[in-house]
């Protein structure tokens, strides 16, 4: 009897436990889960196999027949084999009991009924519908969004790019500030037809309709494509007197510099005013001094997706800075195609002592002696530009309205700094940081330093200042649309205090901001062009090795006499050559870091 | 004394002259009024017509917002720019450039231009600045008709202050 009550008590006891945890699991999920078919639905030479993964524990329902699945629809228990055109729906429900809304997939298998020789344009529609999981991939990607995986930032949330938000996810920079405002102009580059993207992770057919996949796959020599807004819905269409039937005949090609160029040469409001490597000229130019990659004629006439590989319209490549990464793909000068044999620390260049530097040193820092080059058969400068002062405005008159004033230039050295992958990026509404290296406020930095683990190196950067206001401790996001109506920079400071939701009273001062911008582009051939040692050894004018991390860890007095007595100096070739060529001593031994294991040098006294 | 007399007479003519009819052409152009032309399409052609009706005229080094008639379809037209003027050059930047369909009087949304851009009319303008404006297309015979009829220059401006008042906001494509 005693037995039967202690084992009734437990009983109560354990359902006295288990009801309040089952209420609260109850209460608290309310979460629908979230099921991805992979691939996703789209035209199939064969049979596909499809898997549904779900992003917790939930059981899934889905059908093949065109009928909407219910929870008395199979369950899915492993990937479906689909051998014939067929539509794929399906839902899941958690253990909460949540539902997710029946998502849809279709899979043409076979040839499908018709080519790109025989299409009539009947608007962008038409492309995402028989290209549906190249869209709905597209649809997903910065390119598109605009925002991203901030994985690679050391700041902010997890997903950050040029959208304006007020959750502190949306960058600031040097050159527009930040995008508040003005959408309009910014959205002309948008890889869209003009609407700001909508973030969904099952975008309607109507969404991605959306996507102007011509922008980057139109034939640009054949059949080149332009669009217009349309004054009435303020949308992208073709251009008036274009043949869109044959535009569209010939799309389907993979983009061209030109295609690329269109967007990525106009970054910060004209030609190679941003990114101080890139100019329209890079698409254009048989000048292999200006860029021996991109060059037409004797040049490699390369892509930008030769280096820029990509997958599913996820391209690799992010400035340093970018917040957003659209892959997580590096790219690299050393591939099986080109530079193989570029990556060895010993038998890389023609001496060890060049050799060891690609450890450390990335390549386009020798390789790079100057940006912003004036190519050779262009009638632009492709002057960048290194400075926006936005206290004083200057008139465009095409677009009637006032812009900061620009300070341009060409042929600029290189700032250089560690980078290990990662960037710092100060966004709307983040504190600001003073520099006090630079003595400017940092809009971004790469992230590294000379101790940073492997991979870390030496980089190239434009060096970017711009005259912006500071309040609160907070750079303000200037509200561009005042500053370009009335070039009245007070005015415009003040609605912007009003957006970050201070009063437009709030005191301000105008400061410095800087930010670092990763070089890549503009290399010349290598003979006759590639830095000599001394452009950086024995001299800081072109880059302040010493102030990098290079400098002595004591005095001479101090350093040496660890291992001989005090010598006379022969300079940094002599010693270097004497220490770590012959004896493979580690740089421990007189400065502040360590290539020992990666190098193969030795710690301690000789 | 007589020089003094005839100074004033001479002098008040003149006055009541400049003030009593629409400025010439001739006057545009001494006291500064300059037509801009983007360079799309027909500009240089456009330029040529214009200067033979003796009106300064420059084709500005293009940037990037100058792409084509279609997107450079906008006419900013300085406050100061005559009437004359603008029946001298609107009806030929119509006929050179269909697609002209924007007409604004620079400041009509409180924009403080430099001073310059009040003497100045501007063909070719980019739509994107339209779009943020908001402003109203308007027809081009429309626009013919009321150049003719319109009693002065400030009876213009206030047809396109009229014509370009923003529209209800409509709900954005998504």
């Amino acid at each position: 009897m005693k037995k039967l009550l202690a084992v009734l008590t437990c009983l109560a006891m354990l359902l006295a436990l288990a009801v309040p945890v089952a209420m609260a699991g109850k209460s608290t999920d309310k979460t629908a889960p979230v099921t991805t078919a992979s691939p996703l639905g789209g035209t199939f030479a064969s049979a596909v196999t499809v898997t549904l993964t779900v992003n917790e524990p939930a059981t899934t329902y889905y059908t093949t027949d065109g009928t909407t699945p219910t929870t008395g629809s199979p369950v899915y228990t492993a990937p479906l084999t689909i051998s014939s055109t067929k539509t794929l729906k399906y839902f899941s429900k958690d253990t909460a009991g949540n539902l997710e809304t029946v998502k849809s997939q279709t899979y043409t298998i076979g040839t499908p009924t018709s080519t790109h020789a025989t299409l009539t344009w009947t608007g962008y529609a038409m492309c995402s519908s028989c290209h549906t999981s190249q869209a709905q991939a597209m649809y997903q990607s910065v390119h598109y969004q605009w925002k991203g995986s901030a994985a690679e930032m050391t700041t902010g949330p997890a997903t950050q790019g040029k959208i304006d938000a007020t959750d502190g996810s949306s960058a600031l920079n040097a050159y527009c500030i930040n995008i508040q405002g003005n959408w309009g102009p910014c959205g002309a580059c948008h890889a869209g037809t003009g609407a700001k993207p909508v973030a969904t992770g099952n975008p309607s057919a109507a969404q991605l309709a959306s996507i102007d996949c011509l922008m980057c796959h139109a034939d640009a020599t054949n059949a080149p494509y332009s669009r217009v807004r349309n004054a009435t819905t303020g949308l992208f269409e073709p251009a008036a007197g274009l043949d869109m039937n044959l535009v569209v005949q010939k799309a389907g090609q993979k983009p061209t510099r030109k295609n690329c160029l269109g967007c990525h040469a106009k970054a910060g409001g004209g030609d190679a005013v941003k990114r101080g490597d890139i100019a329209l000229a890079s698409g254009t130019t048989s000048d292999v001094l200006y860029d021996t990659h991109m060059a037409m004629g004797s040049g490699g006439n390369i892509q930008c997706q030769g280096c820029h590989t990509y997958t599913s319209h996820r391209v690799a490549g992010r400035g340093t800075d970018l917040r957003p990464e659209d892959s997580t793909v590096e790219v690299s000068c050393a591939t099986s195609l080109c530079h193989s044999t570029k990556t060895s620390l010993t038998t890389s260049h023609t001496t060890y002592d060049t050799s060891h530097h690609v450890g450390r040193v990335a390549c386009q820092a020798c390789h790079l002696p100057t940006y912003a080059k004036n190519a050779n058969d262009t009638a632009n400068t492709e002057a960048t530009e290194t400075h926006r002062n936005w206290q004083v405005g200057e008139w465009n008159a095409t677009l009637n309205r006032y812009e900061p004033t620009p300070t341009k230039a060409n042929d600029l050295l290189p700032k250089y700094a560690f980078w290990n992958g990662t960037s710092w990026g100060n966004n709307a509404f983040d504190a600001a940081a003073l520099d006090a290296a630079t003595g400017a406020y940092k809009i971004s930095r790469p992230v590294g330093a000379i101790n940073d683990p492997v991979g870390t190196k030496l980089f190239p950067f434009k060096y970017k200042t711009s005259s912006q206001a500071l309040a609160n401790g907070k750079l303000v996001t200037l509200s561009t649309a005042t500053f370009f109506a009335t070039g009245n920079y007070d005015q415009a400071v003040k609605d912007g205090l009003v957006y970050m939701g201070l009063p437009s009273t709030t005191p301000y001062t105008t400061v410095t901001t800087d930010e670092l911008q990763l070089l890549n582009h503009q290399i010349p051939p290598a003979t006759g062009n590639v830095l000599a040692c001394t452009d950086c050894h024995g001299t800081t004018t072109r880059v302040n090795l010493p102030a990098l991390g290079y400098a002595l860890k004591a005095a001479e007095s101090v350093v040496c006499v660890q291992c001989h007595s005090q010598r006379t100096n022969k300079g940094w070739a002599s010693v270097h050559s004497g220490h770590v060529g012959s004896r493979m001593i580690d740089c421990s031994m007189c400065h502040n870091f360590s290539r020992a294991t990666e190098r193969n040098l030795k710690i301690g006294i000789m | 004394m007589l020089a003094i007399f005839v100074r004033l007479v001479f002098g008040s003519l003149l006055v009541s002259i400049v003030l009593v009819h629409p400025v010439p052409s001739w006057a545009a152009q001494s006291l500064g009024y300059i037509v801009e032309i983007a360079d799309t399409g027909k500009s240089r052609e456009l330029a040529t017509l214009i200067e033979t009706k003796v009106y300064r005229c420059v084709i500005p080094a293009k940037n990037m917002w100058v792409t084509d008639q279609q997107s450079n379809c906008a006419v900013w037209i300085g406050k100061n720019v005559p009437l004359e003027m603008l029946r001298a050059v609107l009806p030929e930047a119509m006929r050179l450039n269909p697609h002209l369909k924007f007409f604004y009087i620079v400041g009509d949304r409180g924009e403080k231009p430099p001073q310059v851009v009040d003497n100045t009319l501007h063909v070719g303008g980019h739509i994107e600045a339209a779009l943020v404006k908001k402003l109203n297309m308007i027809d081009q015979q429309e626009m013919l008709a009321q150049l003719g009829k319109a009693a002065s220059l400030e009876d213009l401006h206030r047809y396109l202050h009229e014509k370009n008042k923003p529209k209800p906001e409509q709900k954005p494509a998504s």
